[in-house]
């Protein structure tokens, strides 16, 4: 993998939200669902910057959709994982998995 | 209770939000902000809005730079490509058209090099910063009238000290030459006498040892000197060991305390081999008030008016400070001091110089547009195409730089060259050489040359590249040359022959000058004949008996050397400097008004005229020893024709110096100082003249005579052996010093004025050639209706010759000017410039003449079948 592929913590939280959010992944969305997930406070702004980043590296693709069908219906950013956005995330699961093998770190967390 | 996100949150989102994204970051924050209102209140929803903002900030924020960053390297990779592209591009159009690429790039090394070096030089001798402290500072006391040189006696340099107050420091010094022994073998030096303080004003630290301190300047105070770094290097090899060695400085013993740095000139002038404390004794002649001796050197204070400190110098110690409204002494920077002649021969070398790069430049231009008019259809095309004015432009630029590139290393080269041989041709030595190199300073100017000149050259073509754009794109818009475009390529060919004319003139008159000045006969035989100085200790030969004892001795010893024919010597030798001057007038004197005439006057021993190869008209020469006791002299033809009418002197007796004497003899007249300058009137006695003890030795050799140096020393020396041979060299040798400058000049001159007319010819031959092919058609259509090929090559000709006259008229006429400004610096001779200007006028025509042959039998032979089938092709007019 190439060494700009390298997901750091936060992209890879979003990325896994998107994910998860499958085809309803847009910036409330997403930030809700890490949000909800790490129990900690996550920005607006923080999740469109990472989006815009992830964008660049071909690992997202970005669409507005149509303008919502009720009145004053506004268009929103719908977010999709691509091919090697995908693969980015596996690989850097697979990664966290070898890194932790056999230290008895659990991978799901607390609390949730 | 406020509806809605807050205003001012929502301002700061939208500010910080790039533009695409701004609508959806807004909308899901106020969608939000509705959820949050919805389940917990209003007012925890407009907290929670601002939170949110509040740390979208600095996310938002790196996303801004983040998005400049990428858009900048997307941008650049792009012009990186698209200059990669230009750069192949360019490489190969210059190899398709290899002839023009090559003339280009040459003439860009040409102009580089050249200007780099003129900088290099400028730089290193005028502009780059003496190394003594203060350097603008440092000043040096003249004469308030003329400026010229002024010395002063030790008690008014001690007023000075102790009175003026615009002043760091002041201090003195005395030069003159002594005998230094201690190396392999004594040598005449190059020596000051220094008063205290004189090294701690100009805060010099020695690279070895110490300064004079101020137990060095009392009078009973051991006997110590500095070296010079010259002298360490050369006679003493750099050994650091001389710090407290002994040697003999004319013959006493002194401690070498310190060597000074290498200052880079020398300095003081004349007197920067050795120093020596001055240690005057109270009723000493060095500290009396009558005796002016020291020159005065100081740092002005900072701030200080040169005026007020001029006007203080001279109110402290004269009565009459101020003479017609100009202060008694001056002061004038130690730079000036240095470099002062060199500057107005920089400056007429620097225009020579420039003349020759801006027919260069002319050149360059006229060989770009040449190339770039080759490629007008190409840019045409692409024009019409859609290819955008500003990628043409671009690419026009970068090919220029490209070639420019090509020719700089070259030109570093050349210029590397160029500044080695102005250093060697330069008469009497170029002052603050060492300075003077291709550093990296040299390497940025080159830089800036080239990147200068390559945009002035393309420049006219990228305006008709965006003014051909802004008309009509169109083929034929970019193709068809306009009138406008040929007459100022003619008014440029026609600048170029001016320029050149300029040149050659000034060039043609020099190389006259030179060769007149060299054949000049100077009255005496100059080959095989070998000189040097001598400077006996007076300690040694006391008495103007022993000192002729002892030259007597000297002469016979060097007589039997084998190689030898002749030896003598005289007090003054010709082409060294001043003679004695005496009034003489005839004892005779029948007129009622004593005549006095001043005369040169030499004490001669031994064969010196035999040596000279001097030329007795009337008389007989001295006789040896019984003519040294008794008061006999020898005049020349030029003082006998202005004392005896009848040109007649020999048995009739002249007064001089205080006494009679029998004139013997009558000698032809020599020049003595310059080549040309008359005869000047000459006496010459026998023997030694009171008290004076040093002399020139003169000897006649069969072989050649710097081989015979080693045997001459040997034999000197066998003599005495604290005498150093000094200022050691031929007679041809001074000859050709005292034209150096002459030569010099006309080299330079004649060199760069033959480029300049290579260059011109060549711009001549672009012009005619480029005519030609632009009126191909026209030519065609004349041939076709029946005119002859001799009559349009004639034609042809004859509008060359054309812009050779006005460039003669418009050339001659700036020579005028240019010989008028530079008078000071590179005196001419303009007698006999109606004829020059015939020589240099022939000489244009001829060069013009040969470079218009060729394109104008090509005009002759144009084919007006080919030419219309040419024409149609293109689908031109």
């Amino acid at each position: 993998m190439a060494k700009g592929r390298f997901l750091a913590e936060f992209e890879l939280y979003v990325m896994l939200a998107v994910w998860r959010l499958a085809g309803n992944a847009y910036g409330v969305t997403i930030r809700q669902e890490i949000e909800g997930r790490t129990n900690r406070p996550v920005s607006i702004g923080a999740v469109y910057a990472t989006l815009g980043r992830l964008e660049e590296k071909g690992l997202v693709v970005l669409r507005a959709s149509d303008p919502l069908p009720v009145p004053g219906g506004r268009a929103r950013k719908y977010v999709e994982l691509t091919a090697a956005g995908r693969k980015a995330v596996e690989h850097s699961v697979a990664m966290l998995g070898r890194m932790a093998e056999g230290l008895g770190v659990k991978l799901a967390p607390e609390g949730r | 209770m406020r509806n809605g996100p807050p205003r001012v949150a929502r301002a700061i989102v939208a500010l910080l939000t790039p533009a695409v994204e701004r609508p959806y970051v807004l909308d899901d924050l106020g969608e939000e902000y509705e959820l949050v209102a919805r389940d917990c209140g209003g007012e925890r929803a407009r907290r929670w809005y601002w939170r949110q903002v509040l740390h979208s900030i600095v996310p938002l924020a790196w996303q801004r730079i983040w998005c400049v960053r990428s858009r900048v390297r997307t941008g650049l990779r792009a012009r990186a490509s698209e200059v990669m592209v230009d750069v192949r591009h360019g490489v190969r159009v210059a190899m398709r058209t290899p002839a023009l690429t090559i003339a280009m790039t040459l003439t860009l090394a040409l102009t580089v090099g050249v200007v780099t070096a003129a900088w290099s030089v400028v730089w290193g001798v005028l502009v780059r910063p003496l190394p003594l402290a203060g350097d603008d500072r440092v000043v040096q006391v003249v004469s308030g009238r003329d400026g010229g040189r002024e010395e002063v006696s030790l008690p008014v340099l001690r007023t000075w000290r102790e009175g003026a107050t615009s002043f760091e420091g002041l201090a003195g010094y005395s030069t003159s030459a002594v005998t230094l022994e201690g190396g392999l073998r004594p040598e005449r030096v190059r020596a000051s006498v220094v008063t205290e303080g004189f090294a701690d004003i100009l805060s010099i630290t020695p690279v070895l040892g110490r300064v004079f301190d101020a137990s060095d300047h009392e009078r009973d105070a051991p006997r110590v000197a500095l070296l010079g770094h010259d002298v360490w290097r050369q006679l003493f090899h750099g050994d650091p060991r001389i710090a407290g060695a002994t040697l003999r400085v004319d013959g006493d013993a002194v401690e070498i305390v310190g060597v000074l740095p290498d200052f880079g000139f020398p300095w003081p002038l004349r007197g920067g081999d050795i120093w020596l404390p001055v240690t005057a004794v109270p009723g000493s002649w060095q500290a009396s008030r009558r005796t002016d001796w020291l020159t005065v050197v100081g740092v002005l204070r900072e701030g200080a008016s040169v005026r007020a400190a001029e006007a203080e110098l001279s109110t402290l110690v004269s009565r009459r400070p101020l003479r017609e409204g100009r202060p008694r002494y001056g002061l004038r920077r130690v730079e000036d001091e240095i470099v002062g002649d060199v500057r107005p021969r920089l400056q007429a070398t620097g225009a020579a110089i420039g003349t020759v790069v801006l027919v260069a430049c002319v050149n360059l231009l006229m060989l770009f547009t040449a190339w770039a008019q080759r490629r007008r259809e190409e840019f045409a095309l692409r024009a019409v195409l859609g290819g955008g004015g500003s990628r043409i432009r671009r690419q026009l630029f970068a090919e220029t730089l490209l070639l420019g590139l090509a020719g700089l290393i070259p030109g570093l080269a050349l210029a590397q060259e160029a500044v080695t041989l102005l250093i060697s041709l330069y008469p009497g030595g170029l002052p603050r050489a060492d300075n003077v190199r291709i550093d990296e300073r040299a390497l940025l100017v080159a830089l800036g040359v080239t990147v200068l000149l390559c945009v002035l050259v393309a420049m006219p073509e990228v305006i008709r590249t965006a003014r051909s754009e802004r008309s009509r794109p169109s083929m034929t818009g970019f193709a068809t040359p306009g009138r406008a475009e040929r007459r100022t390529r003619s008014v440029l060919v026609v600048a170029q022959l001016g320029l050149s004319v300029a040149l050659l003139t000034g060039g043609a008159l020099l190389v006259n000058q030179f060769r007149e000045l060299s054949s000049v006969d100077p009255g005496f035989r100059t080959t095989g004949v070998l000189t040097f100085y001598l400077q006996p200790s007076e300690d040694r030969y006391r008495s103007d008996r022993a000192v002729d004892r002892f030259y007597n001795r000297l002469i016979e010893t060097l007589r039997s050397v084998p190689g030898i024919q002749a030896a003598g010597t005289v007090s003054y030798l010709p082409f060294r400097g001043a003679a004695e001057r005496e009034r003489v007038r005839a004892a005779d004197d029948t007129t009622g008004r004593r005549r006095w005439r001043r005369a040169d006057v030499r004490a001669v021993r031994g064969d010196y005229f035999a040596v000279m190869g001097a030329r007795l008209l009337a008389g007989r020469w001295f006789n040896g020893e019984s003519d040294d006791r008794r008061r006999v002299a020898v005049v020349n033809a030029e003082l006998a024709r202005r004392l005896f009418d009848s040109g007649n002197a020999v048995g009739r007796r002249i007064v001089f110096d205080g006494r009679t004497w029998d004139v013997i003899g009558v000698v032809g007249s020599m020049r003595t100082r310059r080549l040309n300058e008359r005869p000047r009137a000459e006496v010459y006695v026998p023997g030694t003249r009171e008290d004076e003890i040093a002399a020139v030795i003169a000897v006649r050799t069969t072989e050649d005579p710097v081989s015979l140096v080693p045997a001459l020393r040997d034999a000197v020396h066998a003599m005495d052996s604290s005498l150093a041979l000094a200022d050691i060299a031929t007679m041809d040798r001074r000859i050709q010093d005292s034209i150096a400058e002459q030569r010099f000049h006309a080299t330079l001159l004649g060199g760069l004025s033959g480029f300049a007319l290579l260059l011109a010819a060549t711009g001549v031959y672009g012009l005619v050639a480029y005519s030609v092919s632009r009126r191909s058609r026209e030519l065609g259509i004349r041939k076709a209706l029946g005119e002859r090929s001799w009559t349009i090559f004639r034609k042809t000709i004859i509008w060359a010759l054309s812009l050779s006259v006005v460039g003669l008229a418009l050339g001659s006429l700036l020579a005028l000017a240019i010989m008028e400004w530079f008078r000071d610096a590179v005196p001419l001779n303009s007698a006999g410039g109606v004829g020059i200007l015939l020589q240099v006028a022939l000489v244009l025509m001829s060069v013009t003449l040969i470079a218009a042959w060729v394109p104008a039998l090509r005009a002759g032979r144009v084919d007006p079948m080919i030419t219309m089938r040419e024409q149609g092709k293109c689908g031109c007019g």
